[in-house]
């Protein structure tokens, strides 16, 4: 039941006004029984999995609550730790370091075939497992505390708008949290709906369903036809391209799964935290990381950067640590090489911009050349990152990087694909852009009703207009 | 609510000036023109079904040329002929717009070439809601032929909206305007449809091929399918034979045919004047050779029945 299908509407329209009309505690066993459904429209079979992992770490959270800091609270947390990683390590890991093990072990001269799980991924397990290993981590650090009851906190890991693909939220600190509210907290207490959140969620949610429906869908097709393997006819610009295209996709796919989350739980009176801030005008590889999946990596900033020692114990270890988080930030996406090269050229983006020195340069009020000339150069590099994401294998990052450099022929696929991105893609950049400088990314809600009513209409016609050739799932599911 | 005024501004403005979207949507308005235009002629009523390949290939004026100075019987002949449709389209335009009219149809040729019969060719719930069925059709394609929950609501509101069930002409137009965006596009969609072919593994069905013959016998309309010419050949299986004769349907092939050759292809699938005239030539002598539509239609034929007929 993906968001951009009539069939999650369909959904939807049902279970929000029985939602509305139901007291606090059935609203929650409802909503429950509802993310489960959600869930097990993709495959029931894997209801078992999320049940377990929500009641370990819920009977954990108390024992380690009610446990004295010490050896038996990190034993406890330990567990919780290793059975979370272990689901995640036989369904997303087990098959890759098999295959590249047995491939080590034949190297040395011992032949082996380990044996290959035959599995699929459950969706969404990657963020469900973090979320709830969040949970266990503040409870333990103290900073929060354990759920009121289970059925809250089942409802905290499974609540439908974030379960397939985030964003990750934190359960809620005892204080203000820079994040946002926590979304247990938030479940513990009865919702009320507020006057301006259905027109926040609708431009969340419309805003989210041209991302990805009109930009990601459309240029998925044209990432496709230049990704695809085989192709020996490709030009070096059709590369540079194809790479921008994708760039654009990525961005427009998971962006746009945030924004949907955030409106749909915006009418259910719930607040999930902002997941892209406008992650192309970066203007340097760190404030790329403070705009791009931020509830990724804030988490791994939280639970393994700053745990790891942060930059707390000298310039070397600094590196060590940066490096160690955003190669483990690029395993979690996926278990291919592929993944874990592009954690490692953040990694050393972020070391390279440390050892320049640069964080000590002025970041704000900067004039419009000086950080034209920084976003363009940051969007570069990320641009390099998004080969090494989406390449199939090293030969062809290889093989573009070697075009790119070499042949530069305008070709009609070079021209259509710029063409389609404009079309497409620069109204976004525009509003975005302009949503930036107001440091608002709800600006188009103080705007004037007739403007707003503009826009909301020329993303509607947008979304009837140009529905892709075949629908595609949210790239973030599979991870 | 202003969002609401805009949008319906936009459909007002589309459903007043549709026709001038396209030539097609001309021709799909005029249908019930052309049928009434059959209606009002005398003798025996015969229309061509298909897409642009038989707009294209079918010559009006050589076919009743032909019809006439071999001894057909007296019979007037249109063509209904909407762009890239295939079995399903023709089955609910035959079953929703042509059936139902007051013209009474002894003949239908049905011009198809490669799978266009089979179940396989790809939903346009679009125009099957906004011009081939409606709300009418609504429940036998729910029930027979739109099993997706998002395709049914995209016919529903392409059944009341015309903006909705022509967004794919407005698409094309407002795309074609890209520079290079054809060129692209045509790679694009050889790379879609290698890989989508690659996937179609499974044997054709012919269920809604049966279910048109089946309403056309409760009409007493004769079905006859054609199997066009292309320039490179193609296959005709046993189970769309027997799909075909079973139901009670004709099946010719004109695959391939004397003195046509690759230049007589405008593109390579559509037929140029010429090629049109030769088609419409072998077509008429083909079917006042067949037995079965003789029969029906009373036809005075000197031909004899041509050998490679199935």
């Amino acid at each position: 039941m993906l968001f951009n299908s009539w069939t999650f509407w369909i959904f939807f329209a049902v279970v929000l006004p029985i939602y509305w009309l139901l007291p606090h505690r059935p609203q929650t066993i409802f909503l429950l029984i509802a993310s489960y459904f959600f869930y097990a429209w993709w495959d029931w079979r894997f209801l078992p999995i999320i049940a377990i992992s929500t009641l370990m770490d819920y009977t954990l959270g108390h024992v380690i609550y009610s446990t004295p800091i010490g050896s038996q609270r990190k034993f406890y947390v330990c567990i919780s730790v290793i059975v979370n990683l272990a689901l995640l390590g036989v369904f997303k890991y087990y098959n890759f370091f098999s295959r590249e093990f047995s491939v080590l072990l034949t190297a040395i001269g011992i032949p082996v075939s380990l044996p290959v799980l035959n599995v699929i991924l459950p969706v969404g397990i990657s963020f469900y497992t973090f979320q709830s290993m969040s949970y266990v981590l503040d409870i333990a650090r103290g900073v929060t505390k354990p759920a009121k009851n289970l059925w809250n906190f089942a409802l905290y890991v499974a609540f439908f708008p974030h379960l397939v693909a985030g964003p990750i939220m934190r359960s809620g600190t005892k204080e203000h949290d820079p994040l946002g509210r926590g979304l247990l907290k938030q479940l513990e207490v009865p919702r009320i709906f507020r006057s301006n959140d259905f027109q926040e969620g609708l431009y969340h949610i419309l805003l989210g369903l041209f991302k990805k429906i009109v930009i990601g869908d459309n240029l998925a097709s044209l990432v496709n036809y230049t990704f695809s393997s085989g192709r020996n006819d490709l030009t070096g610009l059709e590369c540079l391209v194809g790479i921008y295209a994708f760039a654009w996709q990525i961005y427009a796919d998971f962006s746009g799964y945030s924004s949907i989350a955030q409106g749909l739980a915006k009418w259910m009176g719930v607040d999930l935290m902002l997941n892209f801030r406008t992650p192309y005008l970066a203007i340097n590889p760190s404030d790329f990381w403070r705009r791009w999946h931020i509830s990724l990596s804030t988490w791994l900033r939280d639970y393994l950067y700053i745990p790891l020692g942060g930059s707390r114990q000298g310039e070397a270890q600094t590196y060590q640590n940066l490096l160690t988080t955003m190669i483990i930030g690029g395993l979690w996406h996926g278990a291919n090489w592929t993944f874990l090269l592009w954690g490692a050229f953040h990694g050393f983006l972020l070391c390279a911009y440390r050892l320049v020195g640069a964080r000590k340069m002025p970041h704000t009020n900067l004039g419009f050349l000086s950080k034209m000339w920084r976003v363009v150069l940051t969007f570069h590099l990320i641009c390099f990152g998004w080969l090494l994401f989406r390449a199939e294998n090293m030969t062809q990052v290889m093989l573009f990087v070697k075009l790119i450099a070499t042949n530069h022929t305008i070709t009609p696929l070079v021209i259509s694909i710029l063409w389609l991105m404009v079309f497409y893609v620069l109204p976004l950049f525009i509003y975005e852009w302009w949503a930036d400088s107001r440091n608002n990314l709800i600006v188009l809600l103080t705007e004037h009703w007739g403007f707003r009513s503009v826009v909301y209409s020329y993303f509607i016609i947008m979304l009837i207009l140009f529905p892709p050739a075949t629908a595609h799932e949210f790239i973030y599911f599979q991870f | 609510m202003a969002v609401i005024c805009l949008l319906g501004l936009m459909e007002l403005g589309i459903r007043f000036f549709q026709e001038r979207l396209s030539v097609d949507i001309q021709h799909i308005k005029g249908i019930p023109q052309i049928l009434n235009n059959l209606g009002n002629s005398k003798g025996k009523h015969i229309l061509f079904l298909g897409n642009s390949l038989t707009r294209e290939g079918i010559d009006l004026e050589v076919f009743r040329h032909i019809w006439k100075i071999q001894g057909g019987t007296a019979a007037s002949f249109q063509r209904v002929n909407p762009d890239d449709t295939t079995m399903l389209d023709w089955y609910y335009l035959f079953r929703y717009i042509i059936g139902p009219g007051h013209v009474p149809i002894d003949l239908v040729v049905v011009g198809f070439v490669r799978n266009q019969l089979s179940d396989q060719n790809t939903l346009h719930v679009d125009r099957l809601g906004g011009y081939f069925g409606g709300l009418a059709a609504m429940t036998e394609a729910f029930t027979c032929d739109i099993f997706n929950m998002g395709d049914r609501v995209d016919f529903l509101l392409s059944a009341v909206s015309r903006f909705y069930s022509n967004r794919e002409r407005i698409k094309n137009v407002l795309l074609s305007m890209i520079p290079a965006y054809r060129e692209s596009a045509q790679a694009l969609n050889r790379a879609i449809n290698n890989r989508s072919q690659d996937s179609r593994s499974t044997p054709h069905k012919y269920e809604r091929l049966t279910r048109l013959l089946t309403y056309a016998r409760e009409r007493r309309t004769k079905m006859v399918f054609v199997a066009m010419p292309l320039p490179e050949s193609y296959k005709i299986t046993d189970d769309l034979r027997g799909a075909i004769v079973s139901a009670g349907g004709i099946l010719l092939d004109c695959r391939s045919i004397d003195g046509l050759n690759p230049g007589d292809y405008t593109d390579g699938f559509h037929l140029s004047r010429r090629g049109a005239k030769i088609y419409s030539t072998r077509l008429a002598q083909e079917i006042l050779g067949q037995t079965q539509p003789q029969e029906m239609l009373k036809i005075q034929s000197t031909l004899p029945p041509p050998g490679h007929l199935q």
